[in-house]
């Protein structure tokens, strides 16, 4: 059986670092919470005035690329997995898609596949599941995955529009911009790579977070329920890990670190905390919410970028990524990064 | 193991949304081929255009929600089945991508059923009189078979790489202010009809030449339909001959957009002229340049 693997991981990070404190001192109501305390955000990238989803997404598929043993005319398909995909400013593109722009950018085969898929902040993890199966089947043996967030323009309506201390807004202010390019293939050895990807949609909380341009300023705007979402998530999590855990015979045991998706380090822990019964062992988790924010379709890999751009990972480490987004989906993604962590230049 | 097609709905009078369009189609597709949603795996969104510009979540789940599919497994006790869903966006393609999808969730044995919906609507949920698509909702009930004479073979895919895309669709955000939701704008290069008649024909002419389709084996071709007589211009220059019937459904229905491949298959199925082992051949176009190819063996 063909085993799919992460080969190359490319990550582009806007200079600017904008502070939590800088957003609540621009606000004309302040919040009544101390937000930075209850989400663990201290900062978060910023776009400059040139750059947009499309502009972050090419300087990461291009980091990826020069990490990448692979030439753009290698890859048969690039898939774009961005919740934005903002063009030209504040340009909502819907036709062609996103992928059709990068394409062309970046010089694939005319014959390469393109599209874009969506699936809120599982996006990334959701595409990973698809280009998973494509490669293991053998339609592809080679793809790239991109997101470009420039997911901001929330926090600058929220900003604008928040007005009362429960305001479906708040969760708004708690994002940041990011690229991220991922090259999958086909692994080499029967222990690396993908183990497995399970995933599902909870449709009965699927309008709990909705985004759409506003219609109180010029903008986009993310309307969350982010308390009701916690509670639901919480409580059906720990049944979900240990049916998804027992399905494909692992534990906690089996991993040296675990991402979750990053929305705030107390309802992380809080989730994780109820999960532990059933991973027997909780690994150690891999947070950048306090440098980076929730940075939407891309935070695993963000988070995953960071931390192996430090040293800091075990060699041949196995990651269990633990996607929860609007919809609800949740999913897990089970896999054995060695291929990454040699584009980083580990010494294996 | 093979990816078919167990049953289509197409709705060209649903109600003034891309959401409840679609789950009205869903709901007929579903009950047309007695399969409960609850037995869906996955659910494929590839419509473009939709309510209100909405951007997250995806609209799959949205329509998940409307369909009752597996809504709450963890509460309803039933974790071993559940639905994935969530949205493709390649334009007058994604039929196809999405079957592609399918059949590698089928063949890896992650799915038993996928269902695919597509339904266009201009984001202000009217019959907007610049909206260039009409809007007719499709549902096309994918299963996994075993049988591998029959289902999808051979996609194929191809952009082009000149400077132009044909057709594109923006909204600017700060341009339009308080009604971004419902604004969409609309832009056609001269000659997009042209060109992407010339662009899919290529593409045609690069799957012949390389064997991998036989154009005097196919008896009946569905193609995207930006225009009266587009998927005969493309069959024919790819050397499908008279025999073969071009389902051309431009007269009745216009551009249907993401809808085109469902509602000629559609149309065909409901017309009760297919028979065992007919063989079809999907053709795709749309902005970007972009074309799509498919075989199917009914």
């Amino acid at each position: 059986m063909i085993r799919a693997q992460f080969e190359s991981l490319g990550v582009y990070l806007p200079e600017r670092v904008v502070s939590t404190q800088e957003l609540i001192d621009r606000m004309p109501a302040k919040p009544l919470f101390d937000l930075e305390f209850l989400t663990g955000v201290k900062d978060r990238r910023w776009r400059s005035a040139e750059q947009d989803s499309y502009t972050m997404a090419m300087a990461a598929a291009m980091d990826c690329l020069q990490k990448s043993r692979y030439r753009p005319e290698d890859l048969d398909v690039i898939i774009c997995s961005s919740i934005s995909h903002f063009k030209g400013g504040l340009h909502l593109w819907m036709k062609p898609d996103m992928s059709k722009f990068l394409k062309k950018s970046l010089k694939l085969r005319p014959d390469a596949m393109s599209f874009s898929m969506t699936n809120a902040c599982a996006g990334m993890l959701t595409a990973v599941h698809i280009l998973n199966n494509m490669i293991k089947t053998g339609a592809v043996r080679t793809g790239m995955i991109v997101s470009g967030e420039c997911i901001t323009p929330i926090s600058d309506t929220a900003v604008k529009e928040i007005k009362d201390p429960v305001d479906p807004q708040f969760a708004s202010l708690t994002v940041g911009d990011s690229g991220v390019a991922l090259i999958m293939d086909r692994a080499a050895d029967h222990d690396e790579g993908i183990d497995f990807v399970d995933f599902l949609t909870l449709a009965d909380f699927a309008d709990l977070c909705l985004a759409m341009p506003s219609i109180e300023n010029p903008g986009m705007a993310m309307y969350a329920k982010a308390v009701e979402i916690h509670q639901e998530v919480i409580l059906r999590l720990p049944r979900i890990i240990k049916f998804m855990m027992e399905k494909h015979r692992f534990t906690g045991r089996d991993y040296d670190y675990v991402i979750p998706h990053q929305t705030s380090t107390r309802a992380i822990q809080t989730a994780l905390d109820l999960c532990i019964r059933h991973l027997e062992v909780l690994p150690e988790v891999l947070i950048g919410i306090d440098k980076f924010g929730n940075t939407a379709s891309t935070s695993h890999f963000v988070v995953l970028h960071d931390h192996l751009a430090r040293k800091r990972l075990k060699k041949n480490s196995r990651i269990f990524f633990l996607s929860l987004a609007s919809g609800i989906a949740i999913g897990l993604v089970s896999a054995r990064i060695g291929s990454l962590e040699a584009c980083y230049g580990y010494d294996h | 193991m093979a990816t078919i097609i167990k049953a289509s709905c197409a709705l060209p009078n649903g109600p003034q949304s891309s959401i409840g369009m679609s789950v009205a189609a869903a709901q007929q597709c579903l009950a047309g081929a007695g399969v409960a949603p609850g037995d869906v795996d996955l659910l494929i969104n590839i419509g473009v255009f939709r309510d209100d510009n909405i951007i997250e979540p995806a609209m799959a789940p949205l329509i998940q929600q409307q369909l009752g599919m597996n809504l709450d497994p963890v509460r309803h006790h039933h974790l071993h089945r559940s639905t994935l869903s969530f949205d493709i966006n390649d334009g007058e393609c994604g039929f196809l991508t999405a079957a592609g999808i399918a059949d590698s969730f089928f063949r890896s044995g992650q799915a038993q059923y996928a269902l695919v919906v597509s339904g266009d609507i201009h984001p202000s949920k009217t019959d907007h009189p610049e909206f260039p698509f009409k809007s007719v909702a499709c549902a096309v009930l994918l299963a996994r078979t075993d049988d591998d004479r029959r289902g999808f073979s051979d996609f194929h895919f191809k952009t082009s790489a000149a400077a132009g895309f044909g057709f594109s669709a923006s909204v600017d955000l700060l341009a339009n202010g308080l009604k971004s939701r419902g604004c969409m704008t609309f832009s056609v290069e001269d000659c997009y009809i042209r060109d992407l008649m010339v662009f899919a024909s290529s593409l045609m002419d690069d799957v012949v030449a390389a064997g991998r389709i036989d154009p005097a084996a196919i008896d009946y071709v569905v193609a995207s339909q930006q225009a009266k007589g587009f998927g005969s211009v493309v069959a024919r220059a790819a050397g499908v001959n008279g025999v073969s019937q071009i389902i051309d459904l431009f007269d009745e229905y216009g551009d249907v957009h993401t809808s085109s491949l469902g509602l000629g298959y559609h149309h065909l199925a409901g017309g009760g002229r297919m028979k065992s082992n007919d063989r079809i051949l999907f053709i795709a176009a749309g902005s970007g340049l972009s074309a799509a190819c498919a075989q199917y063996v009914v």
